[in-house]
């Protein structure tokens, strides 16, 4: 399977490069490569390394439609458990535990029913994998050391006042930087809110109309029509501000499997700006879970989660933003986040496990070549916090160097962040 | 008919042009309907290394509306800029997030693309609006005799204290100009060189940017200019940077 998709790989991207030789104005080819390694600095010190390889492809048909297609490539040299960026004692493994204790009270009366030999199997499997044999070996099948992604698969077709854009997109709402409560179709890591995200496969309808006004009507499909998102957005300017509403229905086959419910939200957001000439952002977005047997209007588990806030960039070249998020899910208690909690940051629902989170990114030009940035994040409920500090040195005007490092403070059994891995990360990015 | 011209010429001479008049003549060098170029953008930086960017630039209703797309370097192509309303309101597009974002004011005195041009020195934004500025002389600049046309800041919340600009008395074009800090203390300085009729317009071949504080330059050349081309109107909205 692994050799297929390489070999798949191989292909796609030889054949694009001899499709350059014959590049046309209308076909755009580019790229990057990126190369990365990083130190996780916990009770068993670890390094990783992994190459990232993006392929973008871009074809005018004519003024009448256009096709895009981008394809990652990622390739990890030493796999990654995904739950190695947790401490030990930290609240998520508390939930891990929690949860595999759990389970396996549910599994008891399975066990009951094995066979001599087949119990014994399966304490030998058990042992092997309570040992940590998995994780010891460096290049091991049991986490992939390769994905091949198709970020972007589209066909755009434009009518006179109309785009229809159809296949795997990246779709972007709302207007504020660190979070994103209106948007349901990504799923964004507030540490690293410019990482890349992948695209939504959905159908994707465009109504343009006044000077900078559209009517945005998007259907992405699961594997039933229950699995589906849906919603419409309108969007326009005041004066200096614009905004935007949207209205949606969540649902879809990850959620399903995490076991979240379905939800209906209507959202907001606008950007302008205040006291001629600081910038001023906010969305805010109100949600109500349908779990099983509710009826569609019983509004007793509704939330309402928001963000604001500013930025500002002095003449200096010194750029400083601020941002705070209300999230109504969210517990101001490190004992009640629990395994629901956990589901709903990693399916998206929430940004955080807490209610209340401030965040702030300085960033600051310097010596015409190198850029610092310093993103902090902060959970004042626990106390905990993540810093992540970054110097970028173009080396080259298509060759970025990056240092950066994710450094979380606070209680580890008790809090948020203290809970994760310090790591340093070295990375270098070549565009073509 | 040659007696009109010539009295029209003394009448011209008896009452000097104000400074308004000058602008607005000035101004008019823009009024072209839409126009499209290739554009080289160089920065020279105070170590001696050279970067080089290429872009495409569309404007229509004499640079009213501007679309700028950037085709190298590699690192930045497919990156939009968009500007309306004489580049009081500013649109960003990142092609690898498809996000469009607004300018805020705030950001209009950064360097576009860190080169020594800001985003507000690339727009043609209305300085009668935010400076007080007068007819400050004569002066001969490059062999060409020019207005000298002082600006001062109403308020502080703009880019510059103060410029001044060179108005070649020829043609009306923007021969230069000098550009000072908040303190008051020179910070770029302007040179438009190669400046030719180009069909009905007179057009610049080569601007230069001088930051005199951080002893770099910026030259934008025109590689190709074409005028007066069928642009669509939606070119200039989100959906056109989109596209």
């Amino acid at each position: 399977m692994k050799n297929l998709r390489s070999l798949m790989f191989f292909l796609i991207t030889a054949s694009a490069f001899l499709c350059r030789g014959e590049e046309d104005q209308d076909l755009k080819l580019g790229g990057y490569l990126e190369s990365r390694m990083s130190y996780f600095a916990y009770e068993d010190e670890m390094t990783t390394a992994n190459a990232l390889f993006r392929l973008e492809g871009d074809y005018d048909v004519s003024d009448k439609g256009k096709i895009e297609a981008h394809l990652l490539y990622y390739y990890n040299m030493q796999p990654v458990d995904p739950f190695s960026g947790f401490r030990e004692g930290s609240v998520y493994d508390k939930i891990i535990d929690k949860y595999y204790q759990e389970s396996l009270d549910g599994i008891s009366p399975v066990l009951d029913d094995l066979t001599p030999d087949e119990l014994d199997l399966l304490n030998r499997i058990l042992d092997i994998y309570s040992s940590g044999y998995f994780d010891n070996i460096s290049y091991s099948s049991f986490f992939p050391k390769e994905t091949l992604v198709m970020d972007r698969a589209l066909i755009k077709l434009f009518f006179g006042s109309s785009d229809l854009i159809f296949g795997k997109q990246q779709i972007a709402w709302g207007t504020g930087y660190v979070f994103n409560p209106t948007d349901i179709w990504n799923i964004k890591n507030p540490t690293d809110p410019d990482g890349p995200r992948i695209g939504v496969l959905a159908a994707n309808f465009d109504f343009f109309f006044g000077e900078n006004s559209s009517f945005n009507i998007i259907a992405a499909p699961g594997s039933n029509f229950d699995n589906m998102k849906y919603g419409f957005r309108l969007k326009s300017t005041i004066g200096r501000y614009e905004y935007s509403f949207s209205a949606v229905r969540d649902k879809s086959d990850d959620a399903t499997i995490l076991g979240i419910p379905e939800r209906f939200q209507i959202g907001s957001d606008f950007s302008g700006e205040i006291f001629k000439g600081i910038g001023f952002f906010g969305e805010a977005a109100l949600s109500n879970p349908r779990y099983i047997g509710m009826e569609l209007s019983d509004t007793d588990s509704a939330y309402f989660q928001f963000c604001t806030g500013f930025d500002y960039t002095f003449k200096s070249g010194l750029y400083v933003l601020g941002e705070y998020y209300y999230n109504g899910l969210g517990e101001n208690d490190y004992k009640n986040y629990d395994l629901t909690a956990f589901t709903r940051l990693t399916g998206g629902v929430m940004s955080g496990l807490a209610e209340k989170y401030i965040s702030a990114v300085v960033s600051y030009p310097f010596l015409n070549y190198y850029n610092c940035t310093l993103i902090g994040l902060v959970n004042p409920g626990d106390m905990s916090c993540a810093l992540v500090p970054e110097l970028e040195y173009a080396f080259h005007q298509n060759i970025l160097v990056k240092l950066n490092s994710n450094i979380y403070l606070g209680s580890r059994s008790t809090t948020e962040f203290g809970g994760l891995v310090n790591k340093i990360s070295f990375c270098v990015t070549g565009y073509f | 008919m040659k007696q009109i011209f010539y009295l029209l010429l003394i009448f011209s001479f008896c009452f000097p042009l104000t400074v308004d008049e000058i602008l607005d003549k000035s101004e008019a060098n823009d009024n072209f309907k839409t126009s499209v170029s290739l554009n080289i953008e160089e920065v020279h930086n105070s170590d001696g290394t050279v970067k080089v960017s290429e872009m495409k630039a569309y404007s229509k209703n004499g640079s009213e509306k501007t679309l700028m797309e950037y085709t190298e370097p590699k690192r930045i192509k497919g990156m939009k800029i968009l500007m309306l309303n004489k580049g009081d309101d500013i649109w960003f597009y990142s092609n690898r997030t498809n996000r469009v974002r607004k300018i805020a004011s705030h950001q209009k005195n950064q360097s576009a693309n860190n080169s020594d041009f800001s985003y507000d020195d690339m727009s043609i934004s209305d300085n009668r609006k935010d400076y007080k500025y007068s007819l400050a002389g004569e002066e001969d600049r490059n062999g060409s005799g020019c207005y000298k046309i002082d600006f001062k800041a109403k308020a502080k919340s703009v880019t510059y204290s103060r410029f001044i600009i060179w108005i070649d008395r020829s043609n009306f074009v923007t021969a230069g100009g000098e550009f000072y800090d908040e303190n008051g203390v020179l910070w770029k300085k302007l040179e438009v060189k190669d400046v030719k009729k180009i069909g009905k317009y007179w057009t610049a071949g080569e601007i230069e940017m001088k930051n005199v504080q951080k002893d770099s330059r910026t030259v934008i050349k025109t590689r190709e200019i074409k005028f007066d081309a069928d642009l669509p109107d939606d070119m200039f909205t989100e959906r056109g940077l989109r596209k």
